[in-house]
Parts: C-alpha cells; structure tokens; sequence
C-alpha cells in the first residue's frame, strides 16, 4: 500500500531514534518491518527528512566508515526528545479526533 | 537507469560541498540494501535491480535535498556572479565605442579589453548556465546544448580580440552594435578576413542553436513565468543565429540588428532568472545540516 508519509515521517524517525542511534537504511528498514509493510514508501526519500532534521538540531549525526562504506549514523539531541514527546502528544490528540469522528462521537 | 546514474540526478546541482557526503550516504543505504537481498537469496541483477527500485524517483530524491539543501542566498549569490560579469563587460562596450582607428595604441588598448570582456562573457554565461541547469534540473539533457554554446563561446572569444584588432566593421558589429553606424566596410576579401568570419560564424551558430535547444529543455521548471523565458531565451538564440548569417554574408545592418536582439533579449532573460531565482528561493528551507 503507498501512504503519503511526508506529515508523519519526521516523528516515525525521531520515535525510532529514541532506541538509539541508527543510519537511513536500517531507520528505514524499521518502519517497513514495524508497520508490517503497511508504511511503504520508497527509501530515497527518507534523506532529505532526515537532513531537515538534522539542520533544525532534533537530531545529530557522525560518519562511520564501516566494510569501507560510509554510514552516517544519526541519533536525538536533547531538544529532539522534546520535539518527540509534543509530537507524540499531538500524534494522539489527532489519531484520537479521526477515531472519535470515524466511530460516530462514541469514544 | 544504473545506480550511478540514479546518484548522478538526484544529487544534481546540490552545493558542491555537499554533494560527495551525500553520495556516500545514499551509496552506503543502495549497497546495504542489495547485501540484504542477496541474502535473502536473490541473483546479483535482482538485488541490484530492487535495491535501486526501493529508493524511488531521483528526480523526486533530488528535490527532496535541494529544498533542504539550497538557500535564497545561494540562488542569489550564483545569479550575481553569473549576470555581473556580462552586464558589466555589455555596458562597458556600449559606452565606450569604437576608439580612433588610426591611433594604434588605442587600438591595441581596445583589443585588450575586447578580450578582457570576451573572456569575463564567457565565464559568467557558463556560470548561468550551471545555474540555469542546476534549477531546470537539466542533468545529461542539458549537456548536448551547454556544450554547444561552451565551444561557440571558446570560437567566438578570440574573433572578439581580432575583431579589435582589425578593426573591420562586420565584427565590431558582432560585439558593439548599439554604438555603431554603419560604414563601407574595407578588404572584406583578404584571406584571414574570410577564415575568421567564417570561424566566427560557426561559433555564433552553435551558441544561438545551443540557446534555441536550451529553450526547449527548459519544460521543467515550476513556474508561471516559464513560457516568457523560453520565449525571451528563443529571441536571443535566433538573434544569435541571424548574426551567425549576417557574419558570413559580411552584412554590416544584419549584424547590427541582430546583436541588439540578443542583447536586449539577454538581458530580459537575466532579469527573468531573477525572478525565478526569487520564486525558487522563497520556497527553500530555512534550516539544513551542516555538511561544509
């Protein structure tokens, strides 16, 4: 199934890097696997998200030279764990509205 | 599509800083990708073949990075160098004029700057035309048609210093027409006069067909403005074609005529691309990693 992930894939990334820190292809494998294939998007466009990202600071990233190819490894910054918790917060706050329109106002 | 083709347009006409951190990454996730599904047990061709499926449109890829990576300042600054170098050595053309023919240090002077001018033209049309592929993203389809005007460019600037030199009117016409009344032209049949119109003509040729095939390309730009750019862009490349004919026939009043379309035409290409450079730039994003 192709889901337009461009709104929610900032908190997807930020959400996996609170495990610890990852590069682009296992970041992106996770959600794949994690979603059970439901969140399929193409690969390439993880990085200019990740990139934003980074340049608004909720995440920093190193180089590692690993098998002699480079892997930009990237992991939260302390302003990222805030920027997650709100977002999450808010994830809830509008998941919880679709439900409770979607189920007639019963919830 | 191979993958370094992929990696070739999607990292296309991001700052060159940038770029080989970029490419490292992207290649590090393609090669990741095509271990797994060797794996997994698929042949070489499948896995490289899905790997490079998986990472989706590089066009799409590369306005991604571009919007994060490219700034209004960098529009501005590219622009800048591009149009100053021209607009100075066009002006500086049009005020000073033709010197005193019979005053050989003049003369020489003039040849000087002539070629000053020539080669500052050449320097700053192909900077624009870096930007101009970079924001159109252009990539291989550009190369046929900035090739041409490159190599039109590179024949045409020494006829510019001749010109100067010889001080025969049809190629003082080529570069200073605003300036220009039109006079009988002399030994229009010496040798070297035939050869170097001849080269001259060629080399306008491919400039004006480089710029007419340029036009064409341009279908990508996201902008409302695009139809008056290709239009303004398709005047000066026939200018610069006519002037090409108005070289070989050693027309003095075609050559005249036709520089003045393509300078007036060149400039209101300019003054398009700042528009667009504008339109382009206030979309970027404000913030981007640090990859210097």
């Amino acid at each position: 199934m192709n889901i337009n992930l461009k709104g929610s894939l900032p908190l997807l990334i930020l959400h996996i890097l609170q495990d610890g820190e990852n590069h682009g292809y296992r970041i992106a494998k996770r959600i794949k696997e994690e979603s059970e294939g439901v969140l399929d998007f193409k690969e390439g466009t993880l990085y200019p998200t990740l990139h934003t990202l980074e340049g608004q600071g909720l995440i920093s990233a190193s180089d590692h030279i690993e098998n002699g190819r480079t892997r930009r490894y990237y992991r939260l910054t302390d302003m990222g764990k805030n920027a997650l918790t709100s977002q999450l917060a808010e994830w809830e706050r509008f998941s919880s509205a679709v439900n409770r329109v979607l189920s007639g106002g019963e919830a | 599509m191979n993958f370094e083709a992929w990696l070739q347009t999607a990292t296309h006409g991001l700052p060159q800083n940038r770029v080989s951190a970029i490419r490292a990454e992207l290649t590090g996730h393609y090669l990741d990708a095509v271990d797994d599904y060797l794996l997994q047990g698929l042949s070489s061709e499948n896995a490289h073949h899905l790997a490079l499926r998986e990472l989706g449109d590089a066009k799409s890829v590369c306005d991604g990075l571009r919007s994060v990576h490219i700034h209004r300042y960098e529009y501005w600054r590219a622009m800048v160098i591009a149009c100053m170098p021209s607009l100075f050595a066009m002006i500086c053309l049009t005020m000073v004029g033709r010197p005193n023919p019979y005053n050989e240090v003049f003369l020489w002077a003039y040849a000087v700057f002539i070629g000053i001018s020539g080669w500052l033209t050449i320097w700053a049309t192909l900077n624009s035309l870096r930007v101009i592929s970079m924001i159109a993203y252009l990539g291989d389809e550009g190369d046929l048609p900035i090739s041409l005007i490159r190599w039109g460019l590179y024949i045409v600037f020494p006829v510019s210093i001749f010109t100067a030199w010889s001080n025969q009117w049809v190629f003082m016409a080529m570069i200073n027409a605003p300036t220009l009344v039109y006079a009988i032209t002399a030994d229009f049949n010496h040798p070297l006069v035939i050869i170097i119109s001849i080269l001259a003509s060629f080399g306008l040729m491919c400039i004006g067909v480089g710029w007419l095939m340029l036009a064409f390309k341009l279908t990508r730009l996201p902008s409302i403005i695009l139809p008056l750019l290709r239009g303004t862009m398709f005047v000066m490349g026939m200018g610069i074609s006519l002037l090409s004919v108005g070289a070989v026939m050693r027309d003095n009043r075609l050559a005249s005529v036709s520089t003045t379309i393509s300078l007036i035409f060149g400039i209101l290409t300019f003054a398009i691309f700042i528009i667009l450079f504008y339109q382009l730039g206030r979309n970027s994003n404000p913030s981007r990693p640090s990859y210097a």
